[in-house]
C-alpha cells in the first residue's frame, strides 16, 4: 500500500469542513493557515461534481489565516477574536471550529477556546482536524464524534419510538451524497421510522444533531465510518446500534438491510413486507424492461469488474454487481485506507456474494498505482470491462475502450445534483449509467481494443471492416 | 529563504524602550539583535544596531512617465530602497520581531530570508516563546539527523 | 527613540512603501490618503478563508514541461492536483501545445513525521518521483507542517540533486510564512533562479521573456508585428527555454504582483532589462507597452507606424463594441495593479466603472509620485470611482458595496467572487486566464465576451431569488464596510 500519492483519492483531515457544510446551519471556522479552506473546496467541491460553495462553504468560510506570528506565539488569541466577529456576522445554529496543521503542531487548544465561547445562542465546538492526523474520512469521524461529545454534554435521552439516526456517506467525498441520503432517508421513511439523517437537504439541520440522544436506534451504514460515533453515543446515550457495514445498492442488499431494520426494532411485520413489496415490484419491472438490452446485446455487455472506490461504496457496488448483475470480480481497489476490523468485514461481506471476490480486495490509495494494475489486467483479460473509478481514470477507460462510471472523487467531467448511487433508485440509475456505456461510443462493438488486435491478427484486416 | 544553518540564529527586535516591541515598520530605528544559544536554549542578547534615518535615500518618486518602475504602480526598483536599508542592517538575522508592518513590505523582508513576526509587548515574554518554538524545531532536526 | 529633526522628516519617512488591506470610499479619497500619507482604515477583526503562498508558488511551478513536483505536506496541501491538471491540460491545447499531465506526487506528512521528522520520506517521495516519471527537474513545495516542523528541506534538495544528476529544486513557500500570498511567486522564482537560471552564453537579441500564468499564445502576434518573439515564462516551458530567461532581450510580465521580482533580479543580476511599462491592457498602456520594448530592442524606427496600423484595425469593431456596450456600468475586483489595467481596458470600450475592490493597495511615496500611480492614472482617464475598496476576498465586505451600486456585470481576478456576484444575479468574467485580454485584440475579446455575458442575467435572476446569504441581518444594516 503507498504512502507517497500521486493521484490522489481523498484529501487531509481538514477536508471535513466540508461535513460540517453537509448540516444545514452549520457554520464551520477554520483555525489554520491561509490556503487550507480553499485547497479542500477545490478537491470536495469543484473535484468533487462542482457541488458548488452552497450556503456558507466556498470562500465565505471565516478563517484564522494563520501567519508566522501566531505559529511562534500561539493563535488561541486571534482564534477567539475572530469567533466573537464570527457570531456577529454569520448565520448559524451551530458552529464547528476545525484546526489545521499550523494549530496542531503548535499546540493551539482549540476545544478550550471554543468551550469558552459557546453559548445558547452560539453553540460552538472545537475539533483538531490537522491535516497529518489522517485523511478526510478519519476528519469526518473526528467531526462526527467531535459534535456529539460537546454538543451533546450535558444532554439527558428522551427515547422516541421510531427515531433512527443515520451514520452513513461523508458528505462531499462521496460525490453523490446529496441523492444518496434523500434515498436513504426515503426508504427508512418507507417503513414508518422517523429519520434524524444529519446532512443534506432533506435534513432539518442542527436541531437533528440535538436530538440524537432521543434515538431508539443508531444505523450505521457503512463499514467504518460512524461506527465511532455510534459507539460513543451507546456510551453516553445507551443508543443500541445496528451495523450494517454494507451501504446497500440495488433490489437484493437494500431490501436486506430493511428487513434487519424492521427486525432490529420489533416493527409491524406485514407493514414492512408492504412496503418493501412495493418497492421491489416498481424495482422488477425497471430491471425486467431491461431485458431486450441485456438479452440482444448479451456479447456487447461489460462483465470484468473493477472497483476503485471507497469501502462503504465499493462493498454495496461491487455486490450489487456480482450478485444481481452477475459481473465477473477482478478487483476493487479500497482507496480510504481502513482499520483492519474493517478489512475483514469487508472481504467476508464479498465472499458471501461470490467466492471470486477472493484475494480481488486490495487497500491502494495511489490512483495511479491502481491504474496501472487495472490496466495490466485488463491486456490479459481481454474483455469487455467495466470500471467504477474517476476522473483519473478517463483516460484508460477510453484508450481500453471500456466503460467507466464515475463513481468517486475527483470527478470534472460530471455536475452532479442529486443523482443517487444507492438503495433502490441507486441500483436502478446505475443499471442506465452501465447499460447506456453500451451504446454511447462510436460503435457498439464487442471487441474492446485487445480483441481487436486479436481478431485482426486471426482474420486479417476484412473482418474488423477496415482500419481501427 | 536562508540557506545556510552553520550560522547562530539571529533575531532582530524593533523596539523604542528596550522592554516593549510595539513599534511599526515605518518608525523602525533601534533593533535589539540577539542570538540563540542552543546549549542553554535561549536567545542572548548579543547588540544593539541602529537603523539611520539619515542614510535613507530620499525615495526618487519622481517618475517620467505613466509608468515608472514596476508596471506602473511607481513600485519597484526606486520603493524598495527603504526596505533595502533596513535589510543592510539586519540581513544576517532569521527573524525581524516588531508590532506591526505591511504585506508588501514583509513579502520584501522575506525574499531575503527574514521572517516576521507581529507582536508587540514584552519583549522577554516573546523572547521566552521563541525560543521554546526554535528549541522544539531544533530537536526534531537532530532527531532526522541522527536516524 | 523618536527622531529628534521634526514631524516633517518624520512624515516623509513615514510613508515609504505602506501597503494597507482595507479602504472604503471613492478612489480620489484613496488617492488623498496616500498623497497625505495617512493609513485609511483599521484591520479586520472577521476574516474569511484566504490563499496561500503554496498555491501561488504553484502556479509558476507545477506546470514546467518534463519535470516533477513534490509536494513535503499532509494531502490536504495536495488536493489542488486534480483542477490543477484539467487546467494545465486545456492551457497547452490553448497554446497549440501538445498538453501534460501535473506529474505530481505527495510525501503525505502524517503525524508521525511531525514529531520525528519527515526528511526520510522526503527522499523517497523525490526518488519515487525521479523513477516513475523521469523528469528533467524536480521541485520540492514546502508546506506549514514541513515548515513548523523544520524539515531541512534544502539538504535534501542538494544531496539528491548530485545523486540523481538533475537539478533539484527547493521551494520554500509554507502558507504562514507571509499575509501576502504573492509571497508564493517569489519562492517559486528564488527556487528557479538559485537551481536552474545560468549566467547567459549569448544575448537573444529578438527574444522577450513574458512572466505568466497558464496563458493563451497571445503574444506571438504581437510581437511579431515588431519582428520580436515571447518567451513564455514560466508555465508550460521546459527546463531548456526556463535556461533561456538570462538570454533574452527583455522581460515583462502580465501582472505586476507575479512578475516584479524575477524581472528586478534579471535586471540587477543577469543584464535583463525589465520593460519599464504597465502591462499592454487597455489601447494606451498597450502603446506604451509597445514603445518600451522597441525602444529596448531597437525597433523604434518601426514601432510607431505599427501602433497607427492597430489603432486603424480596431477601431471599426471597437466602434460597434461601444455602441452595444454604451450605459452599462461594471464593477472590478482584482488585485491592485491589474484591476487598474482592468479599469482602463473597460474604459476604453466605454463601460462606466461604479465600484472596484483591490486585493490591497501599495500606497505612493509622496504627493508628486502619487500623481503618477496607476491609481491616478486611471481616475484621470475614467473618472473617480465611487466605490474603492480595498480588501483580501472577504466576500462578506464585498456583498455591501455590490448591493448598493448594482453593476450589470462584473470582472473578477480571483476564485470565490464571481459566486457572489451571482448570487446577486450579476454576471461576471472570470478572469482566470489573463493573457486573452491584452493587447489591441484583447480589447476586442473582452468586448465581445461582455456581450455574451450579458445573456446569463435570467438564470442568475433566478439563483439571485432562490438563494440565501449566511450573513445576520445585523451584519448587512451595519454602516461599517468590515469589522
Amino acid at each position: 500500500m503507498s504512502t507517497i500519492i500521486q493521484e490522489a483519492k481523498f484529501t487531509c483531515a481538514l477536508g471535513a469542513q466540508q461535513s460540517v457544510l453537509g448540516i444545514p446551519g452549520a457554520v464551520p471556522v477554520i483555525h489554520a493557515g491561509p490556503g487550507c479552506s480553499q485547497r479542500q473546496f477545490s478537491y470536495l467541491s469543484v473535484g468533487s461534481g462542482y457541488q458548488g460553495e452552497g450556503y456558507t462553504g466556498g470562500g465565505q468560510i471565516p478563517c484564522t489565516n494563520s501567519s508566522q506570528s501566531e505559529v511562534v506565539f500561539g493563535g488561541e488569541k486571534k482564534l477567539a477574536k475572530l469567533l466573537d466577529a464570527t457570531y456577529k456576522v454569520m448565520k448559524g445554529d451551530l458552529y464547528v471550529v476545525l484546526s489545521g496543521c499550523t494549530a496542531g503542531i503548535v499546540g493551539d487548544d482549540v476545544k478550550q477556546v471554543t468551550y469558552d465561547h459557546s453559548t445558547k445562542e452560539h453553540p460552538t465546538v472545537g475539533v483538531d482536524t490537522s491535516g497529518f492526523r489522517g485523511n478526510n474520512y478519519k476528519g469526518h469521524n473526528i467531526v462526527i464524534e467531535g459534535i456529539i461529545d460537546q454538543l451533546l454534554e450535558e444532554a439527558q435521552p428522551n427515547v422516541r419510538k421510531g427515531l433512527v439516526n443515520v451514520f452513513s456517506v461523508v458528505p462531499f467525498q462521496d460525490p453523490y451524497w446529496r441523492g444518496d441520503l434523500e434515498e436513504i432517508k426515503r426508504i427508512l421513511e418507507g417503513l414508518g421510522l422517523e429519520v434524524n439523517i444529519l446532512f443534506g437537504y432533506g435534513s432539518k439541520g442542527v436541531s437533528e444533531w440535538y436530538d440524537i440522544p432521543n434515538a431508539e436506534l443508531n444505523i450505521v451504514l457503512s463499514p467504518w465510518v460512524g461506527l465511532g460515533a455510534a459507539k460513543l453515543c451507546e456510551r453516553r446515550f445507551g443508543t443500541p446500534y445496528l451495523h450494517n457495514p454494507v451501504l446497500p445498492v440495488g433490489l437484493k442488499d437494500t431490501s436486506a438491510f430493511l428487513r434487519k431494520v424492521a427486525e432490529t426494532l420489533s416493527l409491524d411485520r406485514e407493514k414492512t413486507e408492504d412496503f418493501i413489496k412495493s418497492e421491489e415490484r416498481r424495482y422488477k419491472q425497471y430491471f425486467v424492461s431491461m431485458g431486450d438490452v441485456l438479452s440482444d446485446y448479451a456479447p456487447y455487455l461489460p462483465y470484468d469488474l473493477y472497483l476503485i472506490d471507497d469501502s462503504a461504496y465499493g462493498l454495496g457496488t461491487a455486490r450489487f454487481c456480482t450478485n444481481e448483475l452477475g459481473m465477473i470480480p477482478q478487483a476493487f481497489f479500497d482507496i480510504d485506507v481502513p482499520p483492519a476490523t474493517a478489512k475483514e468485514l469487508i472481504q467476508a461481506s464479498l465472499e458471501e456474494i461470490d467466492e471470486a471476490w477472493k484475494d480481488k480486495l486490495i487497500d491502494e490509495p495511489d490512483n495511479a498505482i491502481i491504474r496501472k494494475a487495472v490496466e495490466q489486467r485488463i491486456a490479459i483479460r481481454q474483455t469487455k470491462s467495466l470500471i467504477f473509478g474517476s476522473s483519473w481514470d478517463k483516460d484508460l477507460a477510453e484508450r481500453t475502450d471500456n466503460i467507466l462510471i464515475f463513481h468517486s472523487a475527483p470527478i470534472t467531467d460530471n455536475v452532479i445534483l442529486n443523482k443517487t448511487y444507492v438503495g433502490y433508485n441507486g441500483g436502478l440509475n446505475l443499471m442506465q449509467d452501465i447499460y447506456s456505456g453500451v451504446f454511447n461510443r462510436k460503435k457498439v462493438s464487442n471487441l474492446t481494443h485487445g480483441e481487436t488486435e486479436r481478431e485482426r491478427n486471426t482474420y486479417g484486416t476484412a473482418k474488423t471492416g477496415g482500419s481501427n | 529563504m536562508k540557506e545556510t544553518h552553520t550560522e547562530p540564529l539571529r533575531l532582530a527586535v524593533a523596539t523604542e524602550d528596550g522592554i516593549t516591541s510595539d513599534v511599526r515598520f515605518k518608525d523602525l530605528h533601534i533593533v535589539n539583535i540577539y542570538e540563540y544559544d542552543p546549549e542553554k536554549e535561549e536567545f542572548i542578547f548579543t547588540e544593539q544596531r541602529t537603523v539611520d534615518n539619515k542614510t535613507f535615500q530620499d525615495s526618487d518618486t519622481s517618475v517620467t512617465n505613466s509608468s515608472g518602475c514596476g508596471n506602473g504602480t511607481g513600485n519597484g526598483c526606486h520603493d524598495e530602497s527603504y526596505i533595502k536599508d533596513i535589510i543592510k542592517v539586519i540581513g544576517d538575522c532569521e527573524y525581524l520581531l516588531l508590532g506591526k508592518i505591511g504585506p508588501r513590505a514583509s513579502r520584501t523582508l522575506l525574499r531575503e530570508g527574514i521572517s516576521v513576526l507581529e507582536k508587540g509587548g514584552k519583549v522577554n515574554e516573546s523572547l521566552l516563546q521563541l525560543s521554546s518554538y526554535v528549541t522544539k524545531r531544533n530537536r526534531a532536526m537532530t532527531k532526522i539527523n541522527t536516524d | 527613540m523618536a527622531n529628534a529633526t521634526g514631524v516633517a522628516e518624520v512624515e516623509i519617512r513615514d510613508t515609504r512603501l505602506k501597503s494597507i488591506m482595507a479602504f472604503h470610499g471613492k478612489a480620489s479619497e484613496l488617492q488623498e490618503f496616500s498623497r497625505q500619507l495617512k493609513k485609511p482604515a483599521a484591520d479586520r477583526c472577521f476574516t474569511q478563508c484566504s490563499d496561500c503562498a503554496q498555491m501561488c508558488a504553484g502556479t509558476v511551478t507545477n506546470h514546467v514541461r518534463g519535470s516533477a513536483v513534490v509536494y513535503h505536506s499532509p494531502m490536504g496541501c495536495f488536493a489542488n492536483t486534480p483542477v490543477q491538471n484539467e487546467a494545465t491540460y486545456n492551457a497547452a491545447l490553448a497554446r497549440g501545445l501538445e498538453p501534460f499531465d501535473v506529474r505530481s506526487v505527495c510525501s503525505n506528512i502524517s503525524e508521525k513525521d511531525t514529531i520525528y521528522g519527515g526528511l526520510k520520506k522526503l527522499r523517497d517521495a523525490v526518488k519515487l518521483a525521479y523513477d516513475r516519471f523521469v523528469p528533467t527537474c524536480i521541485f520540492i513545495q514546502s508546506s506549514c507542517a514541513a515548515g513548523i516542523v523544520g524539515d531541512d528541506i534544502e539538504s535534501v534538495a542538494d544531496e539528491m540533486a548530485e545523486e540523481l544528476g538533475i537539478p533539484i529544486v527547493p521551494v520554500f513557500c509554507e502558507g504562514f510564512k507571509s499575509k501576502a500570498w504573492s509571497t508564493g511567486f517569489d519562492a517559486g522564482y528564488h527556487g528557479i533562479l538559485r537551481k536552474i537560471a545560468q549566467k547567459p552564453e549569448k544575448r537573444q537579441k529578438d527574444l522577450v521573456n513574458i512572466f505568466n500564468f497558464l496563458g493563451t499564445d497571445t503574444f506571438t502576434p504581437m510581437l511579431a508585428k515588431i519582428g520580436l518573439r515571447p518567451n513564455y515564462l514560466v508555465p508550460l516551458a521546459d527546463l531548456e527555454t526556463l535556461r533561456t530567461m538570462t538570454e533574452a532581450a527583455c522581460s515583462t510580465e502580465v501582472c505586476e504582483t507575479l512578475g516584479t521580482y524575477i524581472t528586478t533580479v534579471l535586471e540587477e543580476e543577469f543584464g535583463v532589462p525589465k520593460v519599464h511599462a504597465p502591462s499592454p491592457y487597455g489601447i494606451k498602456w498597450t502603446d506604451e507597452w509597445y514603445r518600451e520594448i522597441a525602444r529596448l530592442t531597437g525597433k523604434t524606427d518601426i514601432v510607431e507606424k505599427v501602433i497607427e496600423e492597430e489603432h486603424k484595425r480596431i477601431q471599426p469593431e471597437l466602434d460597434e463594441l461601444k455602441k452595444e456596450l454604451a450605459g452599462l456600468k461594471v464593477y472590478i475586483y482584482a488585485g491592485d495593479s491589474y484591476a487598474h489595467n482592468l479599469g482602463s481596458l473597460v474604459h476604453d470600450l466605454g463601460v462606466e466603472i461604479v465600484g472596484m475592490t483591490t486585493l490591497h493597495h501599495d500606497m505612493k511615496i509622496d504627493g508628486e509620485d502619487a500623481q503618477h500611480s496607476t491609481l491616478q492614472e486611471m481616475i484621470d482617464v475614467a473618472g473617480d470611482i465611487e466605490e474603492f475598496t480595498v480588501c483580501n476576498k472577504q466576500p462578506y465586505e464585498v456583498i455591501k458595496h455590490l448591493k448598493k451600486v448594482k453593476p450589470d456585470f462584473m470582472i473578477v481576478r480571483h476564485m470565490n467572487m464571481t459566486i457572489l456576484a451571482a448570487k446577486l444575479g450579476i454576471p461576471s468574467i472570470f478572469e482566470g486566464e489573463i493573457n486573452v485580454s491584452a493587447g489591441y485584440d484583447g480589447l476586442l475579446l473582452t468586448g465581445r465576451r461582455i456581450k455574451d455575458l450579458i445573456k446569463a442575467k435570467k438564470i442568475l435572476a433566478t439563483l439571485a431569488e432562490y438563494n440565501e446569504f449566511p450573513y445576520t441581518d445585523w451584519w448587512l444594516d451595519q454602516e461599517e464596510n468590515y469589522i
